[in-house]
């Protein structure tokens, strides 16, 4: 047999009884079935087994839904039987791709169009392709399925690899399936998980296919979810909370009332994992049915969802011995002030491992830290309530702790009353010496003030050497001028702590320090002759002005050079004339010293001395100079730097420009135009783009429009952020631009730079740049905080409208907490009109408020009809009166 | 003005000093190495200290110069010795030197008699490592019987330094067995010294392995150690790494990692074996793509036979 007309594809139409109306030359020659023959006759009377095989439904759906149906070769195979028109060694049948649409009439559907096409051949070659998929040699294998994937192949020859004794070659059939793009691909997969899930290869290959597709996968999996085999309904669970899509929420719920315990146990799983918020209440009453095998993964989800008004229902759970320890964790990761009492007074319990209540207590205030800025609430909560014998407790566990322990125990027992016998003290002085724990104990030895200076002063000579800077800065901390002659002997026997020797000492501002500190102005290390100079500031001897003065005169140049700085910083008169002669000083680091520094006195002759370094033989000379020029009197300044913008040296120019931008000077704007748009050198460009910004300058936005598009990313970055002050029409179009692109990076780039009007302007493309990212928290971050930026009702209504998404919400409350206290309209405006999932938002946002506005906003809804923001109100009022009972809240 | 990614002003969202991320950026992206947030504020410190020498008053004026500056190379070479993780000991997993003398250098031997057998310790830190090769094989009578070149490099010119010069500490030479520190060492002062005879076994280079330039020609090796730096790698540096050796490495060539190392969760061109009581990576056999042979030609359903007369 014969194409008719040579090509692939040919077309019939049928009426809505599906009586074929007409066979076009191709269908004709490929069934062999003549048009006369063909026409006025119903297809299943032409081709009976259409019935059997169940595609008459998919017709009539057409007809009766106006849906377009396709039946993928790989799941049908063909709609109408007919021999392939070349040989085919795997197929005995044509193979078609047929797609089956309305035939319209006006608004009516009067029949359907069957567009078939012959794929015969190109399954044929997936089919050779794919005979490799049983080669022994694993690379053939591979190889295959790479060559498969490259063609894209049909999803059912793909999944043929799926049991491959090989993880590399099943990874690369999950990830071409993955990405695979058609609905047969969905019918595939549910037929796979349904018919061969009792292999495990299959079943965790399916199981990743599912979740990474991009097609609609869940009305197949919800339709599993309902079988009457509970091994796959397990499965199903597991798919539909790896695939992260929350349609599957309520189906989930319905699933905690399996009758199978394993399908309950998947159900929490996986709401855990979809972050399902209207779900913590029904998980929440797993947790506390007395049902041990499900207790803990229901903590577990609660804890993964995010729901932090359920701490309450978790808090009894402490007292039951088997459960105790998922409950802390939970509590760890969800709760806030709430549950630090309780935690706290695990410390003391002798049936408890410290680690654990520790751990959770150091994960919280980690929380409160990095997410609000106010971890001190929880320090000083859990320092007032927990019992004398916990601090004991937490320092007999220390040293025999696991590394990953030790830094929680640590930081708690630094928040602890200090009490004498506790030996709270000794303890985290030898904890100085694990790295891990070494931040905490030393901070921990900070808070516990002169007691514990003595401690570390007795252990001092027992630890690691790279322990002590950390206890140096914690002595520093502690400021006990008991401690200066231990820090001094550490400037001879431990070098490498001299920076923090130095701090330490200039904290403490002991004069005992002074002599050992001048001896430092000279350390070949600059760092330690900074600190040197720092300390020297701080601890401010009567004899430092005299010496000082003597000390520029030093024959070694370091000295010189710390002097100029000291004498500069004091602004000593008497001074001023060696430190003009310092300007011209043979050692290049003494006389950029005394260049950079010379400026913080006022004297009419500096402006001269500057312009003369500017024609200093050496980059770094001439640098010196154009940094001081930015705190020169700006008319002064103003030709000095002209000069210096035309420099050889990329760093003088740069360094011009950045001076340039603090003076704010109009004059120089020409130049720093051209600077921006044509310097060869990226750092100038951008420092000129930011002075042009910082001075207001009309070219500052053109400028940045011609930058937006350079070819160097940090360029692209700088503009940006120029653009994104400004209100402007087209600078907004080009941030609205960026915010669309695919690159992630320049999106970041886009919500970061976005301020004020820009932010407020541009609300709905942030908010869509901020539901795309949902998997990207950088990104999801940056646009939560550019909404904040708008500061405008309708920005900050996006932002607590984004909190619904649950890979969003983190951010999106962080950024709400942060609403400026004098514009409480902003979050008063969403409580009134904003939806559920906003409301909650924001006021777990007030719960970390620090005035008795949060409190009147919380109050304020009550009564809200939400039942989920009823609890959200009555939780934040909770936590806002643990916080004035500590005395944390502002009467404001 | 906001400090956004130019980095003068207010901080914007990010976590972070935004200057210290495009640094850290900056820093993976050349050397592979990766600090994560635990260790911020370390990197924090060492560039600090960098900053202080050359008088940089911001994290963004170095991240500048290291991007920017013509003389950059420098500076690199500067930030590498102050970064560098200098732990490492003599005879540090002794299995992997014991299959090197007692498999991998018979077999090269059986397989290419008179080739020299080139072996490159590719981070080997102030020189422990490929001074302990050469004592394994000196210790079975390599040298005499086939000709070995032993390559130690480093992306830090400092610790390089150290290797050359010879000297050690007590705590290097920590795994030691006695007799083997007396057979190798000799007491200098506080130190010990490596037998000069030895140390000259080991030709000594500069190498940034993420450079293929500096790295390429090296990796042309029989046996490559990279032990104990792949766990400071992002996984796109371990790749290019990865790339560069399985390019230039011979098909029999040996791969050793460190004990806490696996390229198993990556897909690279190398695959784990078994030699001697060790385990080692190999170039795997090269995928054969099944080319589409022609079909056979069989009868398609209704197609009339053609007698032959």
């Amino acid at each position: 047999m014969t194409g008719g007309d040579g090509g692939d594809a040919g077309v019939l139409t049928t009426d809505r009884a599906l009586v074929v109306r007409s066979w076009d030359a191709w269908v004709a020659a490929a069934t062999g079935v003549p048009e006369a023959v063909a026409l006025g006759r119903p297809l299943a009377e032409l081709f009976p087994e259409v019935e059997p095989r169940g595609l008459l439904p998919r017709l009539r759906r057409v007809v009766d839904e106006g849906t377009v149906e396709v039946l993928a070769p790989a799941f049908h195979q063909y709609l109408i039987p007919c021999p392939p028109r070349e040989p085919a060694a795997h197929f005995a049948r044509m193979q078609q791709h047929v797609t089956l649409s309305p035939l319209r009439a006006g608004a009516e559907i009067v029949g359907v169009t069957v567009a078939i096409r012959d794929v015969t051949a190109r399954r044929e070659r997936e089919r050779r392709v794919a005979d490799a998929l049983r080669s022994p040699d694993e690379a053939t294998r591979l190889g295959a399925v790479e060559a498969l994937a490259a063609a894209e192949a049909s999803a059912d020859v793909l999944v043929d690899a799926f049991d491959d004794a090989s993880w590399r070659v099943r990874q690369a059939a999950v990830d071409a399936v993955g990405r695979h793009r058609g609905e047969e691909v969905v019918e595939v997969l549910a037929r796979v998980l349904r018919d061969q899930h009792r292999d495990l290869s299959v079943l965790n290959a399916t199981l990743s296919a599912l979740a990474a597709s991009g097609e609609e996968v869940l009305p197949a999996l919800l339709e599993l979810l309902a079988s009457p085999d509970a091994d796959l309904r397990v499965y199903v669970a597991l798919a539909l909370g790896l695939r992260g899509d929350l349609r599957a929420v309520p189906a989930l719920m319905g699933a905690l009332d399996d009758a199978d315990a394993n399908v309950r146990f998947h159900a929490l799983e996986a709401l855990g994992r979809l972050r399902a918020r209207e779900a913590a209440p029904a998980v929440a009453a797993v947790a506390e049915s007395g049902d041990f095998s499900l207790a803990f993964p229901a903590l577990d989800a609660l804890a993964a969802i995010g729901d932090e008004t359920v701490t309450p229902r978790i808090l009894p759970l402490l007292d039951d011995d088997l459960l105790r320890s998922a409950a802390v964790d939970a509590l760890g990761r969800l709760g806030g002030e709430e549950v630090v009492a309780p935690l706290a007074a695990l410390l003391a319990r002798g049936d408890v491992p410290p680690a654990e209540p520790a751990g959770a207590l150091s994960a919280i205030h980690a929380r409160y830290q990095e997410g609000f800025g106010d971890g001190e609430v929880i320090a000083a909560l859990a320092g007032a309530t927990a019992p004398a014998e916990a601090a004991r407790r937490l320092a007999s566990a220390l040293a025999p702790a696991s590394s990953a322990d030790r830094p929680a125990l640590a930081r708690v027992l630094g928040w602890l009353a200090a009490d004498a016998d506790d030996g709270a003290d000794e303890a985290l002085v030898r904890a100085l010496s694990d790295p891990g724990a070494r931040a905490a104990a030393a901070d921990g030895l900070a808070r516990r003030g002169a007691r514990a200076a003595e401690a570390l002063l007795a252990g001092l000579g027992a630890l690691d050497e790279d322990a002590l800077p950390a206890a140096a800065l914690a002595l520093g901390r502690i400021g006990a001028p008991a401690a200066v002659p231990a820090l001094l002997g550490l400037l001879d026997s431990a070098p490498h702590a001299a920076v923090a020797v130095a701090g330490a000492l200039g904290a403490i501002g002991d004069q005992r320090a002074f002599e050992p500190l001048v001896a430092l102005l000279g350390d070949p290390q600059a760092a330690v002759r900074q600190a040197a100079v720092g300390a020297l500031s701080s601890i401010g001897h009567p004899d430092l002005r005299e010496r000082v003065s003597a000390l520029l005169d030093s024959p070694i140049p370091a000295v010189r050079e710390s002097a100029a700085r000291i004498a500069a910083y004091f602004g000593y008169g008497e001074c001023l004339d060696r430190l003009l002669e310092l300007c011209r000083d043979p050692d290049d680091g003494v006389r950029r010293a005394a260049v950079e520094h010379l400026v913080s006195l006022d004297d009419p002759r500096v402006a001269g001395v500057l312009a003369e370094a500017l024609r200093d033989g050496t980059g770094a000379g001439r640098a010196a100079a154009a940094r001081a020029l930015a705190r020169l009197a700006p008319d002064d300044a103003a030709p000095l730097l002209a000069i210096a913008l035309a420099d050889a040296d990329l760093w003088v120019r740069y360094y011009a420009a950045r001076s340039a931008g603090a003076t704010g000077l109009p004059s120089l704007a020409p130049a720093l135009d051209r600077a921006a748009r044509g310097d060869p050198a990226v750092p100038v460009r951008i420092a000129a783009l930011q002075a042009l910004a910082a001075a207001g300058a009309a070219e500052a936005v053109p400028a940045a429009l011609a930058l937006a598009e350079d070819a160097e990313p940090d360029v692209r970055l700088a503009a940006l952020a120029v653009l994104g002050a400004s209100d402007e029409p087209e600078a907004l179009a080009v941030l609205a631009g960026a915010l669309r692109d695919d690159d992630g990076e320049a999106r970041r780039a886009a919500l970061d730079a976005l301020e004020g009007c820009a932010a407020a302007a541009l609300a709905d493309e942030v908010a869509a740049a901020a539901s795309a990212a949902s998997r990207d928290p950088e990104t999801a971050r940056a646009a939560a905080f550019a909404l904040l930026r708008g500061a405008s009702a309708t920005s900050v209504g996006r932002l607590a409208a984004l909190a619904a998404e649950p890979g969003v919400r983190e951010a999106c409350v962080e950024a709400l907490a942060r609403v400026p206290v004098e514009r409480p309209e902003l979050l008063s405006g969403v409580l009134r009109e904003g939806g559920s999932a906003a409301r909650e938002a924001v006021l777990e946002a007030v719960a970390h408020g620090r005035t008795a506005a949060a409190v009147r906003l919380a109050a304020g809804v009550v009564d809200d009809p939400s039942p989920a923001v009823r609890r959200a109100a009555q939780h934040a009022l909770c936590r806002l009166d643990l916080r004035a009972a500590a005395g944390r809240l502002d009467d404001a | 003005m906001r400090e956004g990614t130019g980095g003068y002003g207010a901080a914007p969202a990010t976590r972070g000093a935004p200057a210290l991320n495009l640094l850290r950026d900056l820093i993976v992206q050349r050397t592979g190495v990766w600090y994560d947030d635990a260790k911020r504020e370390l990197l924090e410190e060492r560039v600090g200290e960098l900053m202080a020498a050359r008088g940089l008053p911001s994290l963004l004026d170095y991240y500048y110069l290291l991007r920017y500056d013509p003389d950059a190379d420098a500076v690199w070479r500067e930030l590498m010795d102050r970064l560098a993780v200098p732990e490492t000991y003599f005879w540090r997993q002794p299995e992997q030197f014991e299959a090197l003398a007692n498999e991998v250098v018979p077999r090269h031997l059986a397989a290419h008699p008179g080739r020299p057998l080139r072996i490159w310790s590719a981070a080997c830190c102030s020189g422990e490592e490929p001074l302990s090769i050469a004592m394994a094989l000196e210790e079975k009578g390599w040298f005499d019987r086939l000709p070995i070149e032993i390559v130690g490099s480093d992306a830090s010119p400092a610790l390089v330094a150290r290797a050359q010069a010879g000297l050690y500490g007590d705590r290097s030479l920590r795994a030691l067995s006695p007799a083997r520190r007396a057979r190798w060492f000799a007491r200098e002062g506080e130190r010990w010294r490596v037998d000069p005879t030895l140390h000259a076994r080991v030709r000594w280079a500069t190498a940034n392995l993420l450079d293929e330039a500096e790295a390429g020609p090296l990796a042309a090796a029989d046996v490559v150690f990279l032990r104990n730096v792949l766990i400071y790698f992002s996984d796109d540096a371990i790749r290019r790494v990865a790339r560069t050796l399985a390019a230039r490495m011979p098909r029999d060539g040996w791969l050793f990692l460190g004990a806490s190392e696996s390229l198993m969760r990556l897909a690279t061109d190398f695959t784990m074996d078994e030699v001697g009581s060790a385990f080692a990576y190999v170039r795997k056999p090269a995928p054969s793509v099944p080319a589409e042979a022609a079909a056979p030609r069989l009868r398609a359903a209704g197609t009339p036979r053609v007698e032959r007369r």
